[in-house]
């Protein structure tokens, strides 16, 4: 449990999805990421990727997706994906129509 | 008699100013310019802003000569450049209705031919692939000549083409089908060989088996290996691993509702783990594809409708049906 934890933290961000997202992701961004600051080396940030793929997909297939990007946050993706700069920080660009395009039309 | 003259004073003044108001008023007009526009100038300025693509004060301008030149024989091209406008503005719904109503009203004429063209690319634009399809298909159905016909083969072609860049399966076969139903006489100017030769590089490329990685993802972390990402897998190796390994310890502790919750988190990262391989598959293979594909659109697309005399374009001044159009702005 607390390696998932210390993973989501290592996600952390401010960027605001909150009121569209669940109550879990709205306690997340508006309580825990400001205490932990903006760390996530993607965009959109996990927190936001997560409320984007559980807005679009639903429960079930929005969790497997969420945990699939915290497993490739900030690793080979960094590689692989199209470089943005976010507010001066560069960020690997990731949005869920890249991870369900071969599915999803 | 001089307290008269006082009094009347303000009176004398204020009937002035009413009598010379209502000519002042008009002098400020009558002093002004008048511009007199035909319809022609109206067309080529459009066209000018349309050419530098200027695509807002295009459609306005487009716009101002159907409103103000309702007869000229240049409306429906007018109005295909607006399609076009919003097309170039992203403003895809607006642009496809326009594109429908056009390819039924003139369904004989080469605006129609062309509205169902832009109809399918926009629709492509919007992610409706099916309604694009189902567009060039109908036109192939009722397309009479073989020149009309090959060029909407092409256009089907590379729509299959451009879903072979989001990994559709047998893509590229349909691409090649479509381009075998080109005739001798288009097969030079669709450059029917080279994008035979470049599909065919593309389907001898390495790639990554989806279901493979799937496969090996069995053993968590294996799949993001095969399709080389050693940092992913070695994290999901020891993430699911010590997940399974604490949801194993709870429930062998008695702790069923802390197993519980573990494994329900565990559940999600084994099954990102799977989901996450194939997406990797599909994106090692989609980034071999699409570097090919874009050069190759680069270097073969034809676009036929840049060679039809098609939009009476290039600001050239028509006959307008023998009518002078004018109308004028007053300033």
């Amino acid at each position: 449990m607390t390696v998932v934890l210390v993973l989501l933290a290592g996600c952390a961000a401010r960027e605001s999805t909150a009121p569209r997202a669940g109550g879990v992701l709205y306690f997340y961004q508006k309580h825990l990421s400001p205490v932990d600051g903006d760390r996530c080396s993607m965009y959109p940030t996990c927190s936001g990727y997560a409320a984007e793929t559980f807005k679009k997909h639903g429960f079930p297939v929005g969790w497997i997706m969420t945990c699939d990007r915290l497993l490739r946050c900030g690793r080979d993706e960094m590689k692989r994906s199209p470089v943005l700069t976010v507010k001066g920080r560069t960020r690997c660009y990731d949005p869920v129509a890249a991870n369900d395009f071969w599915w999803y039309r | 008699m001089m307290e008269d003259a006082k009094r009347l004073a303000p009176f004398v003044v204020a009937v002035l100013l009413l009598l010379l108001l209502p000519w002042a008023c008009c002098g400020s007009a009558a002093g002004g310019s008048t511009v007199v526009i035909h319809g022609d100038e109206q067309y080529q300025y459009a066209e000018e802003c349309f050419q530098d693509g200027d695509y807002a004060a295009a459609m306005v301008a487009f716009k101002r000569f159907v409103h103000f030149f309702p007869g000229d024989e240049r409306k429906e091209p007018a109005r295909f450049k607006i399609g076009l406008c919003h097309f170039h503005l992203e403003h895809y719904t607006r642009a496809a209705d326009l594109f429908r109503q056009l390819s039924g009203s003139f369904s004989t004429s080469k605006i129609s031919a062309e509205s169902r063209f832009m109809l399918a690319k926009t629709y492509g634009r919007m992610g409706r692939s099916g309604s694009a399809k189902r567009v060039l298909q109908n036109f192939l159905a009722v397309a009479e000549t073989r020149g009309l016909k090959d060029r909407i083969c092409y256009e089907l072609a590379w729509l299959s083409l451009e879903r072979a860049g989001t990994m559709e399966k047998g893509a590229l076969d349909r691409a090649e089908e479509w381009l075998d139903r080109i005739g001798d006489s288009g097969k030079a100017r669709y450059n029917k060989n080279r994008i035979k030769t470049g599909i065919a590089e593309m389907k001898a490329m390495e790639t990554k088996s989806p279901a493979v990685a799937g496969a090996a993802a069995i053993i968590p972390g294996a799949g993001f290996v095969y399709c080389r990402r050693y940092k992913d897998g070695l994290v999901s190796f020891l993430l699911n691993s010590c997940l399974i390994a604490s949801a194993a310890a709870s429930f062998d502790g008695g702790n069923t509702a802390l197993g519980a919750v573990v494994s329900f988190v565990a559940a999600g990262f084994y099954s990102g783990n799977i989901y996450g391989s194939i997406t990797s598959a599909h994106k090692y293979n989609r980034s071999k594809i699409l570097p090919r594909l874009h050069r190759m659109e680069k270097q073969y697309r034809y676009d036929p409708s840049r060679h039809w005399d098609l939009y009476g374009s290039s600001g050239k001044v028509s006959s307008s049906g023998g009518k002078m159009v004018v109308f004028r702005i007053s300033f």
